[in-house]
Parts: C-alpha cells; sequence; structure tokens
C-alpha cells in the first residue's frame, strides 16, 4: 500500500515549474486546491527564491511580443529554451478589427510583470499562467500638461502588507518647451493598490529641500528591498529662475510600504559619461556607467549603507570582444543579470544582438548571439511563479478573469 | 565459538549498539553513531533512555518497513562519518537514490517519520525530478489518487473557493505565520533583553555551584538539567 503523506506531497510539488504545476491542477480535487491555494502560491514563490531557481531572462523584442529563456543558457542552451511569448494587453479584438497598442514593460515582482498601453492604462500579468488583470485607469493629465512632462513609472511588493503596488509620476515643465527653456517642475504622483483596486495621490515631493528631476533615458524604476529607485538630479535654478544643470545627482527610492520618498546614499560615481543608469543586479541596487571608454559596475552590498558600494567591475573597453568599433554610436554595454550561484560571472547586453557572459575572476567573456533578429530591447531577470495579477478575495474581479 | 558468538560475549569492549525493532516484530541491533543519526531514534535514547538492550529495544515507526530502514542504516552509516568531503557525500547520494518510484515513496515516508531532514531533501527533490514531465493519470498511478474531478473542473482555470478543510486550515496556519513573523520583527529588541536575563540566571547558578556543597556531582546533575532546557548555556559551562 502506497502512502505518502500530505506534507511529503506538498514538499515534491513545491520544487516543481509552474509549467507542471499547472498541468497537475487536473490529478485530483486535492491537487487542484492546493495548487490554486494562497498558501502554495506564496510558499512556491518563497522556495523559488530561496534556492534560487525557476528564474528566466526575459527579453521585451517587440511592443507587443516578449521572449523569455531559462538562465545559465550558452549558445545552445539558448536555442533550447528561447521562447516567444505575445504580450495579450497588447492586442484588442473588437468585432472583425484587431488593434494593437504599444505595450511597455514598467517592471517584474514575484514574477508579475506591470505593463503600460495607451496612456493611462495599466495591467499586471503573469507571463507563466498566462493570466492578466487590466487596472482601473490611472488618472489623467490635462493635454496641455500632458505635452509638457515627462511620465516615470516603478512596479512593487509591499511585503509586509502583501500588497502589489503601481507607481505612477508625471513631472511637468512650465512654461513649453522643457529641453531649451529652464523652467519650474510641479509633480502629479500617484499610487495605485492593488488591495485597494482604486489609485491615490500622494503629496510626498520634493524630497528634504530639493526638488528633484528625474533622469529621463531610465524612466522605469528598478525595484530593489521594497522600494523604486531612480537617478535623479537636484532642481538648481539661478538668478534668473532658470534651471541649471550640474554634476551632483542623487538615487531617489519611494519605498512601498511606507509610501513616502527619500534619498539613498550612492558612490562615487560619474555621470556625464556615455551610459549612466540604475539596475537590479542579482537583487542588489546597481550602477553602472561608461565614461571614457571604460565601464564601471558599482554594486551595493548592504542596502541603506553608503560605505557598502563597491566596484565590481572596471572594464576597459579597447580590452573587450565587441561586436561594434567602440566608436560606432550604435555601440553599448550594460549589465543585466548577476548570475552563477557563486556570482561569478556578469552577463551583459554588448549589442542588439548580442549577450556576452563576463567571468569576473578571470577576466573572459564569451559572446551569445541571439538566433533571431532583434531591435533594441530590455531585459531583465523574471521569476517563473504562480502569483495572481489579482486579488482573490474580489470575487468579482476574479469571474472576469479569462 | 563463533565470531558472532565473541561479539555478542564483549559488549562493553566493542562499540555499543542501539536495538531496534520493526513493526513485523524483527529486532535488530545497529552500531550506535549510526543509528544516532536519525534524530527520531536519538530522542528515544537521550529523552527515553530506550535502545540499551534486546527487551528495550526502540519500536520504529510504522511507515519504516525494514528495507526503507536498510537503505536509511546505509544512508546513516555513510554520512554520519565527519571526514567526507562534500563531492563524495553529493557523489553516493546521486547513487544512493537511484531506484524505482515505489521505492523512493517508501523511502521518503520512512525517513520523514524519523525526522532525518536531508535524506527528505534528497528523497523529495529525486521523486520532483521524476514526476516533473509526467501526465496527470501517471501522477495518479504513482500516488494512487483518486481521479475525482470532472471533465469540466479539470478545464476550469481557477477555483477561487475551496470546500477541503485541509486548505482551508493550511491557508489559515500559512496566515497565522505570516502575522507571527510580523510580531516578530517587532519584538525583536524585546527577545534580546530576554537573552540577556538568561545569561544573569546562569553567572547566578554558576556561582551557587562553586560556593555550595555537591562539588561534581552537583555539577553533573545541574549539568544535565541544563541539557535538557537549553543547550546552548550547557556549551557556555563546557
Amino acid at each position: 500500500m502506497l502512502e505518502l503523506y500530505e506534507e511529503l506531497v506538498v514538499d515534491i510539488l513545491l520544487r516543481l515549474p509552474v509549467k507542471s504545476l499547472l498541468r497537475f491542477r487536473c490529478v485530483s480535487k486535492f491537487w487542484r486546491d492546493l495548487i490554486d491555494s494562497k498558501y502554495f502560491i506564496d510558499m512556491h514563490r518563497q522556495q523559488s527564491i530561496n534556492s534560487n531557481t525557476n528564474f528566466h531572462m526575459m527579453f521585451q523584442i517587440s511592443s507587443n511580443q516578449l521572449c523569455s529563456c531559462s538562465e545559465y543558457f550558452d549558445n545552445d542552451g539558448l536555442k533550447r529554451s528561447l521562447t516567444k511569448i505575445d504580450i495579450p494587453m497588447s492586442r484588442q479584438t473588437i468585432g472583425s478589427r484587431t488593434q494593437c497598442f504599444c505595450t511597455e514593460i514598467i517592471g517584474c515582482c514575484n514574477g508579475l510583470l506591470c505593463t503600460q498601453f495607451l496612456d493611462f492604462d495599466y495591467a499586471l500579468w503573469n507571463p507563466f499562467t498566462r493570466r492578466y488583470n487590466k487596472l482601473p485607469q490611472a488618472p489623467k493629465l490635462e493635454f496641455d500638461l500632458l505635452k509638457n512632462s515627462k511620465p516615470f513609472e516603478g512596479f512593487g511588493y509591499d511585503h509586509v502588507h502583501d500588497v502589489y503596488k503601481v507607481l505612477r509620476i508625471f513631472q511637468i515643465f512650465y512654461p513649453d518647451d522643457f529641453n531649451r527653456k529652464n523652467s519650474i517642475i510641479r509633480n502629479q504622483i500617484c499610487v495605485y493598490s492593488l488591495r485597494l483596486n482604486s489609485w491615490k495621490y500622494i503629496e510626498d515631493y520634493p524630497y528634504g529641500d530639493h526638488n528633484y528631476e528625474f533622469q529621463y533615458n531610465h524612466n522605469r524604476g528598478c525595484f530593489v528591498n521594497g522600494a523604486s529607485h531612480w537617478l535623479a538630479y537636484p532642481l538648481i535654478l539661478n538668478e534668473n529662475g532658470f534651471r541649471v544643470q550640474g554634476l551632483e545627482w542623487s538615487i531617489v527610492a519611494f519605498n512601498f510600504e511606507v509610501e513616502k520618498f527619500s534619498t539613498i546614499p550612492h558612490p562615487n560615481a560619474n555621470r556625464n559619461g556615455k551610459s549612466f543608469q540604475i539596475d537590479n543586479l542579482g537583487g542588489f541596487l546597481c550602477i553602472f556607467e561608461e565614461v571614457c571608454e571604460t565601464c564601471y559596475v558599482w554594486v551595493m552590498k548592504q542596502y541603506g549603507v553608503g560605505e557598502s558600494w563597491i566596484k565590481l567591475l572596471s572594464l576597459d573597453l579597447h580590452s573587450f570582444k565587441l561586436e561594434y568599433p567602440i566608436a560606432d554610436p550604435d555601440r553599448y554595454v550594460q549589465p543585466v543579470a548577476y548570475y552563477s550561484k557563486n556570482g561569478e560571472k556578469l552577463l551583459m547586453k554588448t549589442n542588439f544582438n548580442t549577450l556576452t557572459w563576463y567571468n569576473l575572476k578571470e577576466a573572459t567573456s564569451n559572446i551569445i548571439r541571439f538566433p533571431i533578429k532583434m531591435g533594441s530591447y530590455n531585459a531583465y531577470m523574471c521569476l517563473e511563479s504562480l502569483v495572481l495579477p489579482y486579488n482573490v478575495d474580489d470575487k468579482e474581479i476574479a469571474a472576469q478573469i479569462q | 565459538m563463533s565470531e558472532v558468538d565473541m561479539a555478542v560475549i564483549k559488549p562493553e569492549m566493542m562499540k555499543s549498539f542501539i536495538w531496534l525493532q520493526t513493526a513485523d516484530g524483527s529486532i535488530q541491533q545497529v552500531e550506535q553513531e549510526v543509528a544516532m543519526f536519525c534524530p527520531m531514534i536519538c530522542h528515544e535514547v537521550i529523552q527515553k533512555g530506550m535502545g540499551s538492550s534486546k527487551s528495550y529495544a526502540i519500536s520504529v515507526p510504522q511507515r519504516v518497513n525494514p528495507a526503507s530502514l536498510s537503505l536509511i542504516l546505509d544512508y546513516c552509516r555513510f554520512h554520519q562519518v565527519p571526514g567526507r568531503s562534500n563531492k563524495e557525500r553529493k557523489s553516493f547520494d546521486e547513487k544512493f537514490i537511484r531506484m524505482d518510484t515505489k521505492r523512493l515513496c517508501e523511502l521518503t515516508s520512512a525517513a520523514d517519520s524519523l525526522q532525518l531532514k536531508p535524506l527528505v531533501d534528497l528523497t523529495s527533490r529525486a521523486l520532483a525530478r521524476i514526476i516533473e514531465g509526467r501526465s496527470p493519470e501517471e501522477i495518479r498511478e504513482i500516488f494512487h489518487l483518486p481521479d475525482d474531478l470532472t471533465e469540466e473542473e479539470k478545464l476550469e482555470p481557477l477555483k477561487n473557493t475551496t470546500d477541503d478543510p485541509r486548505i482551508r486550515l493550511l491557508n489559515r496556519l500559512y496566515a497565522k505565520k505570516r502575522k507571527e513573523l510580523k510580531e516578530k520583527e517587532k519584538l525583536k529588541i524585546v527577545e534580546v533583553e530576554e537573552d540577556r536575563v538568561d545569561d544573569r540566571s546562569v553567572d547566578d547558578l554558576l556561582s551557587f555551584i562553586n560556593g555550595g556543597e555537591g562539588g561534581i556531582i552537583g555539577c553533573w546533575f545541574f549539568c544535565a538539567l541544563l541539557l535538557n532546557s537549553c543547550c546552548s548555556i550547557f556549551f557556555l559551562i563546557v
């Protein structure tokens, strides 16, 4: 008589990938109820994070398609595991007509992606279970202000109250031309909570005595340690009321639990080089700069502690294998993920079609070429989880979801 | 005299043995360090003083059949040796779990009842790898599960509510655990102070031993008391 106690069954199921679990919902009533239960979903997510398994590299390759592949890939592994995923909210079929929207991924958290399409529409989506939830529309901005403003978004998780939240900031410039004329910034900030299923305005800004202008080319906040982060420059006005560009810069963080802004101490990096951005590198806050054809990667080993910034990598691009010559305007280098359980290798984006594994210890690199042609893309690590993109308690919403 | 008789006659000079009895009634003796590798057996020996002779053999839980017990003892015999490298242990583990699924399930059950967590982890991982690619029908066969969903229910995307009391219990326990963790965060400062209170009481007790009567016997008695309540304080004295 074969008897495997239920706790042991749970222990085994917790180690399986999402694809198998979705299939096993058909096994029996108990297995289905177990896999759908909040207990199992959260335990499975925790187990994946603790054992560093079930992570995938995700690339957005076009406005309505993603590409995913399992971690630790080499050239062969990439070919085998690369799968295309359609972004469901990028298409809308009304009658016989299908409309395509340009969709952007705002952020990734616990296996949920937050997407943005049109100006004020957002959705939460689990690309592995294929479930998605269109959120109520964010508060609008009048057209006059909208055309003079820059949007910044962040997607995060309040782990204390178990709520997913979306932050939206419009930095509004006066009077008209925000590229040349200097102007005073006003901010419209609102936060969406999945638990409350609504948006609300936030007044806590500017931070301290400075008003900050966020760096625009990286307007998706990077989520680390319960907060979204942006690079920002303190807004300094000269005697004529015009905004002045200085060398000063800061890291502005929005904590999703207390819903407040703060600044994080930053390393001694230079913002005026060819590249300057902030990222989540394997769970750590990371600053990447490229100055005088040398790349520096800084990592904050202990969150919030200024002294814990370390220079992980100092790479002279002249000695590095690049697809395009250094001076080529299309050439760029950017870190993507911080792989291998011993943290030895760094995955870098070195072009539109190539990634490079850089071995930090041995200073060697291994180029990976994409088997399919891709344009410019964003890449990030996404956890494969069963997390639902909507509030389970809300039965009305649950009934509408496919 | 045969060698077996010799071994029985001089027990004090040879290594000591623990006596175990399986559910089918058969009794066997196992080297002490091997058997003590199982937390459940360790507990029986220390807390209840069992296993020292045939008549006081430790009753092994029902889920442990003789075949599983033999496998578990092989596992313990290998891993209790302290000098082995991680590579050796890993290589042993990989060869060890090569058995059919039925045997693996029995072994998982048995290891769990003996509280041998590393072996439970190893066998669970192996079972997860085995069932990962299987179809629901094969899964039902392996675990002897009832096919109690209707065809409609199998196609349903999500079931939010559940009537199953086991799931409701799991959800409740989980909500409780989350709450406890939150409370723990808030009470961290208080806990540190409580530790300090413990230190003081140990100092007090130590001075009591040194100043009072009883000498070595008192010290040992005191140690036995402490072993029962808090292992870390025991190490302080030693």
